[in-house]
């Protein structure tokens, strides 16, 4: 079983799937860093002095990871990184819908245009943090060409 | 278990690395350190209030008090003498407020407290409307009643 849920394939799969949301989230966070940073500012958890810094640093941080992740280099680095923003952004989520502030997740989109944060938003991210927890359970350093490779080419496969 | 550290260290500083390069670099950057909301609204034109002005002002009755908090929480208690303009009705409102309302009567808005914004966006949705004295009260609802002051319901 272990085997089987540490395959290539799933491992890849797992890489295509949580690098490519941590490629695409931060896009429209650098494209629009003002917006990002009023998101920011609505979770009413940082301090003045430091809500452009997240704003700005936190996408680069995103995007960094989740390319490493997609292209298998310093992949369970990125991953471990990646586990704890995921950590971060569910305490920051839960902590303002348990204190009734009205605000936008910010998660994929610029601020003024996102999505209001609600319990939904906690569930999909559970389940992406889920998602990522298995790709750090399952990572090994192996780029990603090569665990193309091993899975067009199975009999080179020594599991 | 250093080289695991080390390269986190690597993705990290990189990209706060990248963000400030970029963030200089663009056109529409913005401040590392992000001005405080009153600095941001008063760069509007729009003057940010603290809680003793707004005891000041609210004792000159040609200050009038705009309330942006949804109207069932307005008729719960509100400033006296405030009316109601919430942020979420402002385009259907606006029409009869501004029949009442000359643009040269200095307002204050305010909605809850410092965890709203719906005082903010009032605020600069009148300012874009032509009014000419617009006070934004940050403490809103929750520093008057607080403050024990009067009320009205």
């Amino acid at each position: 079983m272990n085997a089987l849920l540490r395959h290539p394939v799933v491992l890849f799969l797992l890489r295509v799937f949580t690098g490519g949301i941590f490629i695409y989230a931060p896009i429209d966070k650098i494209l629009h860093s003002g917006g990002f940073a009023d998101s920011v500012w609505n979770y009413h958890m940082l301090p003045q002095a430091l809500i452009n810094i997240w704003a700005l640093w936190l996408p680069w941080v995103e995007f960094y990871a989740g390319a490493l992740i997609l292209l298998g280099i310093w992949s369970r680095e990125a991953t471990v990184i990646v586990n704890l923003l995921y950590v971060c952004f569910l305490i920051a989520i839960s902590q303002g819908l348990a204190r009734g502030i009205d605000f936008e997740c910010g998660c994929f989109s610029q601020g003024g245009h996102g999505a209001a944060a609600s319990w939904h938003t906690i569930l999909r991210d559970l389940w992406f943090f889920a998602m990522s927890l298995w790709l750090l359970w399952a990572e090994r350093p192996i780029a990603t060409w090569k665990l193309l490779f091993l899975i067009q080419h199975p009999k080179s496969l020594k599991e | 278990m250093k080289k695991f550290l080390l390269h986190i260290a690597i993705i990290i500083g990189g990209a706060f690395g990248t963000a400030m390069a970029v963030n200089s670099l663009r056109p529409d950057s913005i401040p590392v350190v992000r001005p405080s909301q009153a600095a941001l609204i008063l760069k509007e034109g729009i003057t940010p209030l603290h809680l003793d002005t707004a005891k000041t002002l609210h004792q000159d009755t040609n200050f009038l008090f705009v309330d942006a908090r949804p109207n069932s929480v307005f008729k719960r208690g509100h400033i006296p003498r405030a009316v109601s303009l919430p942020e979420e009705d402002f385009d259907s409102l606006y029409a009869a407020f501004a029949a009442k309302v000359p643009k040269d009567r200095p307002l204050v808005v305010y909605c809850d407290g410092v965890e709203c914004r719906a005082s903010e966006e009032v605020s600069r949705r009148l300012k874009e409307k032509g009014y000419r004295f617009i006070h934004c009260f940050f403490g809103g609802w929750v520093e008057w009643r607080d403050a024990k002051l009067e009320i009205e319901r």
